[in-house]
């Protein structure tokens, strides 16, 4: 409760301190002030083009993660599963696990052009990485002795796999799962700043040229809510449907 | 839960290279376009007529020290962030929301706030770089330090230590674990800040050839500055933990 009341407090005050900074201290066109950024965004939803940008990234975040992380699980079990695979995979996921995620969004354009393709293989190929490498991971590191007592129990090949080897990997395909949507928005925002006509990170990247500042501000905001709003989606499918799964350590889930 | 197999495994691991190598020059035969999609041996060609111009090192030092110079600052200033938080914990609870909501926001979003405010110099790419590594390092400081056990800080006061003595000898080492453990993660993220702030605004480093190669249709010289890249951040990593190692502090690291 008490804690509350600070961040509360805290919030209002962080508030007020960039008003006043804005208003009466820094040029207002440089640090534009809450107040100005809210009537922005009042003016920029009003006219929907904020959200057409909103729903462009959202739309290309939602389908390359999607197909990414359908890709990741259905591989990694794979690799994960059978001993021969995971060595002859460990050096290539180790090498395009080292690749840096925005130094692909040049590449992807130039192979598959400015059009949506491009930005939805990006980011399924990134969600895919990360979650294969978990998916295998999990399933390599489950303990023995849940197999053999599956085994006991009379389940073995797909049943085994089912009722077993999946429930027991369900953590680090999740830790997979979350660190992708990580993923998924910072290479959006990339790609549009790079070759776009719609999305936030377009729309960001403009306001830089218009030296908009409560335009970029209006942007990051929008961002930040976007990855907020994306991960609390995550923790509530998660926490809702998959709580059983959930690998509780020191720190909580 | 399979046991591994140790016989063959190299065997296997080298046939992978080969597989994926074959695969490549598979593809840039099909797809017909050597500029599109360049066979190995127009990238090594590539690779050692870049070096010989030094074009790649000298790219590759330009992003090495906007790394390791924002790292040094960004977690210096994130270890005292977080032990002056940890010490005085209404800021900690003052700045805990607006750094987390900070943190969701990829770096790539900041770098043309940072370009409006601070032009396209040096100083806007350090502190696009920086600023998550405060962050990181900071959340990692307080986490590490909530977690020293109360046990020993009694037992500690008891024989007498407080002050700067507690914090040195009780307080630093048992958050060590936590601190060392964000400054990797965070020299990590650091990498993916760099690129983010090189292909946005920037006429110098391994960022700005892999955008300068987009312009020009150079897919060779692209690919080779991209697993650039990717070993200079594998590299700078492991030295990192090298160094941390060889500074006895091993017991720290996972």
């Amino acid at each position: 409760m008490r804690t509350a009341a600070i961040r509360a407090t805290s919030l209002l005050l962080l508030l007020a301190l960039w008003e006043t900074a804005g208003r009466f201290w820094l040029d207002p066109l440089l640090l534009p002030p809450p107040s100005d950024v809210a009537t922005r965004f009042r003016e920029l939803s009003g006219t929907g083009e904020l959200w057409t940008h909103v729903a462009a990234s959202l739309g290309r975040v939602i389908v390359g993660y999607a197909v990414g992380s359908a890709i990741g699980i259905v591989l990694g079990c794979v690799i994960g599963a059978v001993p021969v695979m995971r060595d002859f995979f460990s050096l290539p996921i180790r090498f395009f696990r080292s690749v840096n995620p925005l130094a692909l969004v040049p590449l992807m354009i130039l192979w598959f052009g400015v059009g949506e393709l491009s930005k939805v293989i990006l980011i399924a190929y990134l969600v895919a990485i990360v979650v294969l490498y978990n998916t295998a991971l999990g399933i390599e590191t489950i303990p023995a002795d849940r197999v053999r007592a599956g085994r006991c129990f009379g389940l073995k090949g797909i049943g085994l796999f089912v009722r077993v080897i999946v429930p027991a990997a369900a953590p680090g395909i999740l830790t997979g799962l979350r660190l992708g949507v990580g993923f998924a928005v910072l290479v959006v925002i990339g790609a549009e700043m790079i070759g776009a006509s719609e999305g936030v990170g377009y729309f960001i990247l403009l306001g830089r040229q218009y030296v908009a500042i409560d335009d970029i501000f209006v942007g990051l905001l929008s961002l930040g809510a976007m990855g907020v709003l994306l991960n609390q989606v995550f923790l509530l499918v998660r926490d809702r449907l998959l709580r059983r799964y959930v690998r509780t350590t020191l720190y909580g889930s | 839960m399979f046991p591994p197999s140790v016989s063959g495994r190299v065997t296997r691991q080298i046939l992978s290279v080969v597989v994926l190598i074959a695969l490549w020059q598979l593809v840039s035969w099909l797809t017909g376009d050597r500029a599109l999609v360049p066979p190995v041996q127009d990238l090594l060609a590539k690779l050692l007529d870049m070096m010989a111009s030094l074009e790649l090192p000298t790219h590759a030092l330009d992003s090495l020290r906007r790394v390791l110079v924002a790292f040094a600052f960004g977690a210096s200033g994130g270890m005292i962030l977080g032990f002056a938080a940890s010490a005085v914990r209404p800021l900690w609870t003052f700045l805990e929301v607006p750094l987390d909501f900070i943190r969701s926001v990829p770096p790539i979003g900041f770098v043309p706030l940072a370009i409006a405010w601070f032009g396209i110099g040096e100083f806007s790419k350090y502190l696009v770089i920086a600023y998550l590594t405060v962050i990181v390092v900071a959340f990692g400081t307080v986490a590490g330090v909530r977690q020293v056990d109360q046990t020993r800080i009694r037992a500690a006061r008891c024989m007498g230590l407080s002050g700067w003595r507690l914090f040195r000898h009780i307080v630093i080492p048992s958050a060590s674990r936590g601190i060392i453990g964000s400054l990797h993660l965070s020299l990590g993220l650091s990498f993916i800040s760099l690129v983010a702030v090189e292909i946005i605004g920037s006429t110098s480093g391994l960022g700005f050839v892999i955008m300068d190669s987009r312009l020009l249709l150079q897919t060779d010289r692209m690919i080779v500055s991209i697993v650039a890249i990717g070993v200079l951040g594998i590299v700078t990593v492991l030295v990192f933990d090298l160094l941390l190692r060889l500074m006895g502090l091993a017991r720290f690291m996972r």
